[in-house]
């Protein structure tokens, strides 16, 4: 009778089983281990049920209709997890202000654009009326600053110059022999301030105390045409006058009606 | 489908291809439910876990690394998918022993006559409820070599771990698991 096997030498050679590396010899003196130990019996037992079917022989047994309906039951699943998922339209919806938003936003952009830009059209059409202007100025001045050929030209220029000289006395109430020299120097050299009429007045209501130099003087500036700017501030230096002294632009004035109503 | 074909078309569906999504699943979908067969010993609930893993693929395919096997990557979700299967069975058998089988075995056997599948599923019920009372690495090694029957050496680099290392922890494993059946067989 040959000799039996213990617990670990049956467990060792439990794997070559499967091997079919077991001789009949071997695999007899196995199962008769088995017979007197419950637990190599039992592991046997295992062995046996888990090598019955390899992995190839159970994939073929799957029945083919739960293969089949494997894919159906995944894409009813998944879709019912993506309805119930917050999707991104819903996202959108949930956002609902955010389209009229950029709505309202993209009219206000269109209108500030064409706003701006009839801005800029109208500023573009100001400086070009400015620059014609400027034009248009430095033209008259040219005009002015050009030696009178024409008497029409010469008597539109110094009148315009006589009534400025008008206008700025009409602001004071007194003017100093000093202002008056700068404001003669500024004017046009033959601008008539006091007509023939004017000075014959204004000689005579010279109050007695005034010197005989100033009638002469007076009557022989004006022995023409009046008296004109160059003139005045000539006479006004040779005569050596106060400059602090102060007169009252309107008897200035009263005496220049007639140099202004001749142009 | 080899390996090269199905990493592809992961990769393809991991884009956003459905249709290689319904590839996937339509060629690689009866390997899996044979699989999850071992776990539960029952077709409808191989079936139902089967779909559940294909779900988790779908959600989390952007998770995939394409430098790594699909397969791989897929049997990992499935393994543990049937394993918390399992888990879940375990904690029902604590609360109320008896009360309800891991798998139901609803679904008859396709092997042998009624009687020696009969026999059978009440086994590898028995072994199921076993797995229960192991280690998480004994389990993790006694379900991938002798439950889903794969090479010890090739499961020893997946774990990650020496193949003695590996050979002593499944002889304690089996050991362990024959005790508790031998256990459970004699309360019967």
């Amino acid at each position: 009778m040959k000799k039996g096997i213990d617990c670990e030498v049956f467990q060792d050679q439990l794997d070559a089983l499967s091997g079919e590396a077991l001789s009949e010899e071997g695999i007899d003196l196995l199962r008769r281990h088995a017979a007197t130990c419950s637990e190599c019996a039992t592991l046997l037992r295992m062995r046996e049920h888990l090598a019955e079917t390899s992995p190839g022989n159970l994939e073929a047994a799957v029945p083919g209709a739960l293969v089949d309906s494997v894919w159906r039951r995944v894409q009813a699943e998944i879709a019912v997890k993506e309805s119930r998922r917050p999707s991104r339209a819903s996202g959108w919806r949930q956002a609902g202000w955010l389209l009229p938003a950029l709505a309202a936003a993209s009219v206000v952009l269109l209108i500030g654009t064409g706003f701006l830009l009839g801005e800029l059209r109208r500023l573009r059409d100001r400086e070009a009326l400015l620059v014609q202007e400027i034009v248009d100025h430095e033209r008259r001045v040219s005009r002015l600053d050009r030696p009178a050929d024409s008497p029409l030209l010469l008597r539109r220029g110094t009148l315009s110059a006589a009534r400025a000289w008008q206008r700025t006395l009409e602001r004071r109430e007194t003017v100093s022999i000093e202002d008056l020299t700068e404001m003669l120097a500024s004017l046009p050299s033959r601008t008539t301030l006091f007509g023939q009429s004017d000075v014959e007045a204004l000689i005579s209501s010279l109050p007695l105390w005034i010197g005989s130099a100033w009638r002469e003087a007076l009557e022989e500036v004006s022995a023409e045409d009046g008296i004109q700017a160059s003139e005045l501030l000539e006479l006004i230096l040779r005569l050596d006058i106060d400059s602090s002294r102060r007169i009252p632009s309107a008897r200035i004035l009263s005496f220049s009606r007639g140099a202004l109503r001749a142009g | 489908m080899d390996e090269r074909e199905i990493s592809a078309l992961a990769v393809a569906y991991q884009r956003g291809d459905e249709r290689s999504f319904k590839t996937l699943v339509d060629g690689l979908s009866r390997g899996l439910i044979a699989m999850a067969y071992r776990y539960t010993g029952d077709w409808e609930w191989a079936r139902d876990l089967t779909q559940e893993t294909w779900i988790k693929v779908h959600d989390r395919i952007h998770s995939y690394d394409p430098a790594r096997s699909f397969r791989g990557w897929l049997l990992t979700v499935h393994r543990n998918g049937c394993l918390d299967h399992l888990r879940r069975a375990w904690v029902r058998l604590e609360s109320a022993p008896g009360d309800e089988a891991i798998g139901g075995y609803a679904a008859a056997s396709s092997f042998g006559n009624p009687h020696e599948d009969l026999e059978r599923r009440e086994f590898h019920e028995r072994l199921l409820v076993a797995l229960g009372e192991l280690s998480e690495s004994q389990r993790q090694v006694f379900v991938r070599v002798d439950l889903e029957q794969n090479d010890q050496r090739e499961v020893a680099e997946a774990l990650g771990m020496k193949f003695t290392t590996l050979r002593t922890t499944l002889h304690f494993a089996r050991k362990r698991l024959a005790a508790v059946l031998v256990a459970m067989e004699e309360s019967l």
